[in-house]
C-alpha cells in the first residue's frame, strides 16, 4: 500500500498555507499599528517637552517673587493674611516645599532614567483611598498629595499643598490657605472646592467603598470653602490628633472624578490622578493598569513643586524571595525588600558595596512584635499574668538579644515600648529589661509561685501549677522557632507553656473574646505619633476593643491627657510618662522593632534613608563609573 | 446520540449546583467564615468605628445573612432565568437592581409600640417635555436616579451606624452586668438573649441612654424607608433600559457573576485577566509534551525491551518525580541568575523595553536588532513552560507505549504482517490509530487542568494566572470569586467528560449511547 497524495491532502495543504499567510498578515498589520503608535508617542513627547520648557520659564518668574518674599523678617508683613478667621491667633506659614537632600546642584546631576521597584505582594488597586494596602499607598504617594506632609527628617507636620494655616487654640477648627501655584497634573489649579469635595463627596460618599478612611475621620465635622484658595475644617471636639487627621488625606481633583459613576470609581483599578510629582500616563477607565501588570508612572511635567529627576517609576511584583534577589542582581529591578538572611549574605560579599546601596534603618513606619499577657480574666478566671511581678518575670526570663540573633538573623533591635525611636514619643531614658532569669525566679517567688513539691514546676499556695497557653498564628518558620524558644525558657524556670497554633483568620475572634493566656502579634505604625487610646485605654477593654489583654494599670490619666494636650512638647512629656508606666507594668513583653531593609541599585544616587521613609523624588541616575 | 447529549447537559445543572454548594459551605463553615479577611483591621480604629465599618461592609455585600441564604442569592443572580422585577442596565454596563428595602431594626419593641409603616413607592415621572433630545432625556433620568440613590445610601448608612451604636451600648451594659452568651462566635450581639434579659437592661443606670439611642434608630429607619420609597418610584419609572427580555414576572437575561469584595472588581474581569495567561502557558506547554512524549512512547513500544525503552522510561519517571517547587527555584537560581548562566529573565511577561518593540523581530532606527514583542514574550515564558512540561512526559509516553504494545499482539497486526505490509505502515496506519483511544482520554483530562492553572508555578514565577486567583479567593474567603472559579472549573470538567464520551463513540464504532 502506497501513500497517495490525494485531493483531500491538497485541500488540507492549501488551507494550512492560507492560515499561515493570514497569520503573517495579521502580524504585519499589528507591526504597522506599533509603528504608528510610536510616531504618536514621539509627537506627544515633543509636545510635552515644549510645554515643560515653557513652564520652566513661567515658573522661574514665580520663584523669583517668592524668594523675595521669603527673604528676611519682612516677609510676614508682605504676606496676605486677610483670609484668617481670628487675627489674634498665630498663623503658621511654610516655605515652598523642597528636597530633603537637594540633588540639583550635585555634579553629574542628570534628568531622566527609569526606576523599577519590586513589591512582594500584589496591590489589588491603586485608586486613591479605595486601594488601602501598603503597596497601593506607595504608588499613590507619588501621584497624590496632601495638605501637609511629615518632614522626612524631623517628622514635623509641614505644609505641602497648604501654604499656611491657622489652628484654633481651643482646637475646634483649622483654616488652611492652599498654595496659589499648586495644580493637578492636567494643569487645573488645586482649589478649596477640591478639598471640600474630596472630604464630603468622595471620602464620605456612602456609595464609594471608602469605609476605612471614613470611619477614622469621624472627628471632622465639616469642610467649608471660604474662598477659592481658603478652606476651613471644623472638628466635633478638640483632640490632639485632629490636625494630623484633617491635613493628611489626599486631595483629589473634583473635575476629574466627577465624570465617573460611583460604580466606575469603585471598580477602577488605577483611576489615580492628583497633584504629585508623577502621574499615570493613561487614565482611560477602559484601559487601566490591572493587577499583574507593571504599574508605570511618568514624570508630571507640569508639577508645581520641586521636580524629580527620574522620568519614570515602575512597580512590579515578585512574591518569592529567590526570584526577587535574582531579579535585583540581574539588574531587572532597582529596589527590593530583601529577607533578613539575604541581607546578611549579600552585604558580606566583597563586591556588593559597588553594586547596591544596602539600607537598614528604623523609620516612622517600623512596627514592633510583642507577646501580650492576659492581665484580666479569661473565661471568668484570672490568669497568673494579672500580677505585674509575673509579667516582669516573664520578660526578664527571655533573652531578647539572643532571640533576635538566633531567630531573626540579628538585624532587628530590642523593642523598648509602645513607641520606638525615631518617634519623638519614645522615652529616651528607658532601657529595655535585661535578661536575668534569677531575678525572674525571685519575682515569681514574691508573687507566690514556688516549686513546693520538688517536681520542677512552680506552684502557688493552693498547689496550682503554673501553666499557660501561648497562642500564635500558623505558618512561618520564625514564629515556630520563637514558640520553641519560649517553651524552653519557661521550662527552664519551671513553667509549663503549651503552644496553641491557630489560623490567622481565627485571630480576630480570639482577640475579641479574650480567649488566650499569652498571644503574639505585631503592631505597625503609620505616623510619628499615634493615639494610644484604641490599644491601651481601659475603655477599649470593654465591648471587644483592642485592649484585648484587659490591662488596667492606671494608664487612663496619661492617655486622656494626651488627647487634650494640643502643645507638642507637653504632649511628648506625657507620652514619656506613659511609656515609663508601660515599661514598669509590662502588659506586653516587647520583643523586637523591625527595621526596614532595602537594596537599591548603585545606578542611582542621592539615596538616603529618612525617619519618614524613602524619597524617590530625589534620586537620579549616577554618572557611569569610568573603568 | 442527540438525546444522550441533551440528557447529559441537563444533568450538569444539578451537578454544578451540588459542587458549588458543597465548596461554598465548606468555606463558609471554616473559622471566620465568608468575608473573614474584611473583618481583620488594624488597631487604629476604636471599637465602635470598627463595628460601624464592619456593618457597612456586611450590608453592602449581604454578609450578615446566613450562609445558605447567601448561596441561594448567588444562584438567583447567575441564573439566566430570573423572577420578579427586572434589572436595568446603565450606560456603563452596570446592572441596576431594584433597591434593597431597609432592614427592620432589632429590639424595636423596647423603644416603640409599633414600627413605622413601610413606605410605598412614590410614583415618579420624568420630564419628557418636547424640545429635549434623547440624550438629554437619558442624562436627566440617570441624574435623577443617581441623586436619589445617593440619598438613600446616606439614609441607610445612618441607620446602620445607629444600629452599631446601639449594639455597642448594649454590649457595654451586658459586659458590666456580666451577662454571658450575649455574643456569637463572630462577636455579634444575640438579640434573643437581650430580649430574654430585658430586666437587666431596664435596671441599668444607662437605660435612658439605650432608650434615646433606640428612638434615634427608629427615626433613622423611618427616614430610610421614606428615601427608599422615592428611589423605588424612580426605579419603577425605568430610568435605564431593562436587561434581557421577558415580563415583570419571568425574564431571561445574562448571568451576573457579581464582583469580588476583596478586590471590588467584577469577577468576570478578574477571570478574563487571568485566563489568557494560563491558556498561553498551556498552549505552549501541551504541544511540547505531546510532540516529545508520543514519539518516544511509540519508539519505546516498537523496540520494547531495548536500551532506548529502558533509558527513556527511567529518565521520564525521574523527571516526573522531581518536585516542581525545587525545579522552579533551581531554574531561577542557575538559568536566570546572571552570576551563573543568566539566559532567561526572572519574572514577569515582558521586559521594560518591550513597549517600544514592534510585534515581530526587527531592526530599529539605530540599526540594532530587536527581538520584538512576540519573541520577548516567548523568552519570558520559557522557564515557567519548562517547569510545566518536564513532569508531563512520563504518563503520556507510558500510556502510548502500553496501548501500542496491546495492539501489536492483536490478530490483525499478524495478518497485516503476513500480507507483507511494510513495518512502518503497520505501526503508523494500524497500530497507532488504534492506540489513539487512551490518548483522547488523556487530552480531555488535561484540558480542564489547563484552565485551572498551576498554583505552584504561578506562585514561583509570579505569573498572574488562574491558579493564583483561585488560591487567593480561598485564602481571602471571597464569596463571588470563589463561587465563579468553582463553577468554571467544575463546568469545564463536566464538559470535558462529556466530550470524552462523545469522542469515544466517534473513535470506536463499537461504543454507542442508545
Amino acid at each position: 500500500m502506497q501513500n497517495k497524495f490525494g485531493l483531500k491532502d491538497f485541500v488540507l495543504l492549501v488551507l494550512v498555507v492560507i492560515v499561515m499567510v493570514l497569520g503573517v498578515l495579521a502580524m504585519r498589520q499589528d507591526d504597522r499599528r506599533w509603528e504608528q503608535n510610536e510616531t504618536l508617542v514621539a509627537k506627544i513627547d515633543s509636545i510635552e517637552q515644549q510645554l515643560a520648557r515653557l513652564e520652566g520659564k513661567l515658573e522661574s518668574g514665580i520663584i523669583v517673587s517668592n524668594g523675595a518674599g521669603a527673604n528676611g523678617s519682612a516677609s510676614a508683613a508682605t504676606r496676605d493674611e486677610s483670609w484668617v478667621r481670628d487675627p489674634n491667633v498665630e498663623v503658621v506659614w511654610f516655605d515652598m516645599p523642597g528636597f530633603a537632600s537637594d540633588p540639583r546642584d550635585d555634579e553629574g546631576y542628570r534628568i531622566g532614567g527609569t526606576f523599577q521597584e519590586t513589591f512582594e505582594a500584589q496591590p489589588a488597586k491603586l485608586t486613591p483611598i479605595l486601594g488601602e494596602d501598603v503597596y497601593g499607598r506607595r504608588v499613590q504617594d507619588q501621584v497624590c498629595e496632601r495638605l501637609a506632609e511629615f518632614d522626612p527628617e524631623t517628622l514635623e507636620l509641614t505644609g505641602w499643598l497648604a501654604e499656611a494655616w491657622q489652628y484654633d487654640p481651643e482646637g475646634y477648627w483649622v483654616r488652611v490657605k492652599i498654595r496659589d501655584i499648586a495644580r493637578f497634573s492636567d494643569g487645573q489649579p488645586v482649589t478649596a472646592e477640591d478639598v471640600r469635595w474630596t472630604f464630603h463627596d468622595y471620602i464620605n460618599n456612602p456609595e464609594l467603598e471608602t469605609e476605612s478612611l471614613r470611619s477614622i475621620l469621624t472627628q471632622i465635622e465639616k469642610v467649608e470653602v471660604i474662598d477659592d484658595k481658603v478652606v476651613e475644617i471644623s472638628f466635633n471636639e478638640p483632640d490632639a490628633y485632629n490636625l494630623q487627621a484633617a491635613l493628611q488625606f489626599y486631595i483629589l481633583p473634583k473635575h476629574f472624578y466627577e465624570k465617573f459613576t460611583p460604580t466606575q470609581i469603585n471598580q477602577a483599578t488605577a483611576l489615580t490622578m492628583g497633584s504629585g510629582p508623577f502621574k499615570f500616563a493613561n487614565l482611560n477607565p477602559d484601559n487601566q493598569w490591572t493587577p499583574g501588570e507593571t504599574a508605570v508612572l511618568v514624570r508630571n511635567e507640569q508639577y508645581w513643586g520641586p521636580k524629580p529627576a527620574l522620568a519614570e517609576l515602575r512597580f512590579n511584583v515578585i512574591q518569592e524571595d529567590v526570584p526577587k534577589l535574582t531579579a535585583f542582581t540581574n539588574g531587572e529591578t532597582d529596589m527590593i525588600n530583601p529577607s533578613a538572611p539575604q541581607f546578611l549574605e549579600m552585604t558580606e560579599r566583597a563586591d556588593w558595596e559597588e553594586r547596591a546601596h544596602s539600607l537598614k534603618w528604623l523609620n516612622m513606619r517600623s512596627g514592633y512584635l510583642f507577646i501580650g499577657w492576659q492581665c484580666g480574666p479569661r473565661d471568668g478566671k484570672l490568669t497568673p499574668f494579672h500580677d505585674k511581678r509575673v509579667r516582669q518575670a516573664m520578660t526578664l526570663n527571655l533573652d531578647r538579644e539572643q532571640m533576635i540573633r538566633d531567630i531573626w538573623a540579628g538585624l532587628d533591635y530590642v523593642a523598648v515600648g509602645p513607641n520606638n525611636p525615631p518617634s519623638p514619643a519614645a522615652n529616651p531614658d528607658i532601657e529595655p529589661w535585661p535578661y536575668d532569669p534569677e531575678r525572674a525566679l525571685e519575682l515569681l517567688a514574691e508573687a507566690g509561685w514556688q516549686d513546693r513539691d520538688g517536681n520542677g514546676i512552680l506552684e502557688n499556695e493552693d498547689g496550682v501549677e503554673f501553666e499557660f497557653e501561648f497562642t500564635r498564628a500558623s505558618g512561618g518558620q520564625t514564629a515556630e522557632r520563637m514558640q520553641k524558644y519560649i517553651v524552653d525558657r519557661c521550662a527552664a524556670i519551671g513553667i509549663r507553656c503549651t503552644p496553641k497554633i491557630v489560623d490567622w483568620a481565627l485571630y480576630d475572634q480570639i482577640l475579641k473574646n479574650r480567649d488566650f493566656d499569652a498571644i503574639t502579634l505585631g503592631w505597625s505604625a503609620s505616623a510619628p505619633e499615634s493615639d494610644p487610646k484604641q490599644i491601651w485605654h481601659t475603655d477599649s477593654i470593654q465591648n471587644q476593643g483592642h485592649n484585648f489583654i484587659q490591662w488596667d494599670g492606671g494608664q487612663d490619666q496619661y492617655i486622656d491627657g494626651l488627647k487634650a494636650e494640643l502643645d507638642f512638647d507637653r504632649r511628648m512629656k506625657i507620652f514619656h510618662q506613659f511609656h515609663s508606666l508601660v515599661h514598669e507594668e509590662q502588659p506586653y513583653t516587647f520583643i523586637r522593632v523591625v527595621p526596614w531593609k532595602r537594596f537599591i541599585s548603585k545606578e542611582f544616587t542621592n539615596v538616603h534613608p529618612y525617619p519618614k521613609g524613602l524619597e524617590q523624588r530625589e534620586y537620579y541616575t549616577a554618572p557611569m563609573q569610568a573603568n | 446520540m442527540g438525546v444522550y447529549i441533551l440528557r447529559r447537559l441537563l444533568l450538569m445543572i444539578p451537578t454544578l449546583i451540588g459542587i458549588t454548594f458543597v465548596v461554598f459551605m465548606i468555606i463558609a463553615l471554616a473559622p471566620g467564615g465568608i468575608g473573614a479577611s474584611l473583618r481583620v483591621s488594624g488597631g487604629e480604629m476604636e471599637a465602635n468605628t470598627r463595628a460601624i465599618r464592619e456593618a457597612y461592609l456586611e450590608d453592602r455585600y449581604g454578609l450578615d445573612a446566613p450562609a445558605p441564604v447567601q448561596y441561594v442569592r448567588w444562584l438567583g443572580r447567575i441564573s439566566p432565568i430570573k423572577f420578579g422585577t427586572r434589572d436595568q442596565i446603565d450606560p456603563t454596563g452596570e446592572f441596576i437592581r431594584s433597591p434593597k428595602t431597609p432592614k427592620e431594626p432589632p429590639l424595636w419593641s423596647f423603644f416603640t409600640e409599633e414600627l413605622p409603616e413601610d413606605a410605598e413607592p412614590v410614583p415618579y415621572e420624568f420630564d419628557l417635555s418636547a424640545g429635549l433630545t434623547d440624550e438629554q432625556i437619558a442624562v436627566q433620568k440617570s441624574r435623577a436616579y443617581r441623586r436619589q440613590s445617593q440619598a438613600y445610601s446616606q439614609a441607610r448608612a445612618a441607620m446602620i451606624a445607629n444600629k452599631a451604636l446601639l449594639d455597642e451600648l448594649i454590649g457595654r451594659i451586658a459586659d458590666e452586668n456580666a451577662l454571658r452568651g450575649i455574643r456569637d462566635s463572630n462577636g455579634k450581639i444575640r438579640y434573643g438573649v437581650v430580649e430574654r434579659n430585658k430586666d437587666v437592661f431596664e435596671n441599668d443606670a444607662r437605660w435612658q441612654e439605650v432608650q434615646a439611642q433606640g428612638s434615634v434608630l427608629i427615626d433613622a429607619y423611618d427616614e430610610a424607608w421614606r428615601q427608599w420609597g422615592i428611589l423605588k418610584g424612580i426605579f419603577d419609572a425605568k430610568p435605564f433600559p431593562e436587561a434581557g427580555f421577558g415580563n415583570s414576572w419571568v425574564s431571561i437575561s445574562s448571568p451576573d457573576f457579581g464582583r469580588s469584595f476583596t478586590k471590588s472588581r467584577p469577577v468576570v474581569d478578574l477571570i478574563s485577566d487571568a485566563i489568557p495567561i494560563t491558556i498561553l502557558l498551556n498552549l505552549i506547554a501541551t504541544p511540547i509534551i505531546y510532540f516529545i512524549a508520543i514519539p518516544c512512547g511509540m519508539l519505546a513500544a516498537v523496540r520494547a525491551g531495548s536500551m532506548f525503552d529502558r533509558l527513556s522510561g527511567a529518565f521520564f519517571i525521574a523527571l516526573w518525580s522531581f518536585p516542581i517547587p525545587l525545579a522552579g527555584v533551581l531554574a531561577i537560581g542557575y538559568l536566570a541568575n546572571n552570576d551563573y548562566l543568566g539566559w532567561f529573565p526572572v519574572s514577569g511577561l515582558h521586559s521594560t523595553a518591550s513597549e517600544g518593540y514592534t510585534y515581530l523581530p526587527s531592526v530599529n532606527t539605530q540599526g540594532n536588532w530587536e527581538p520584538g514583542y512576540l519573541l520577548d514574550l516567548i523568552w519570558h515564558v520559557c522557564l515557567p513552560v519548562l517547569c510545566l512540561v518536564y513532569g508531563g512526559f512520563a504518563i503520556l509516553s507510558k500510556q502510548t507505549r502500553a496501548a501500542m504494545l496491546d495492539n501489536f499482539n492483536m490478530d490483525y497486526v499478524r495478518t497485516a504482517k503476513a500480507k507483507g505490509v511494510a513495518g512502518n505502515t503497520i505501526v503508523m496506519r494500524h497500530v497507532f490509530r488504534n492506540s489513539l483511544l487512551p490518548l483522547i482520554t488523556m487530552f480531555v483530562s488535561i484540558f480542564p487542568a489547563m484552565l485551572a492553572g498551576s498554583v505552584v508555578i504561578e506562585q514561583i514565577f509570579t505569573v498572574p494566572g488562574m491558579g493564583r486567583l483561585t488560591l487567593e479567593s480561598i485564602n481571602l474567603r471571597d464569596r463571588e470569586l470563589l463561587l465563579a472559579n468553582t463553577l468554571m472549573i467544575a463546568g469545564v470538567n463536566l464538559i470535558a467528560l462529556l466530550l470524552a464520551d462523545i469522542l469515544y463513540a466517534l473513535a470506536d464504532p463499537r461504543i454507542s449511547y442508545k
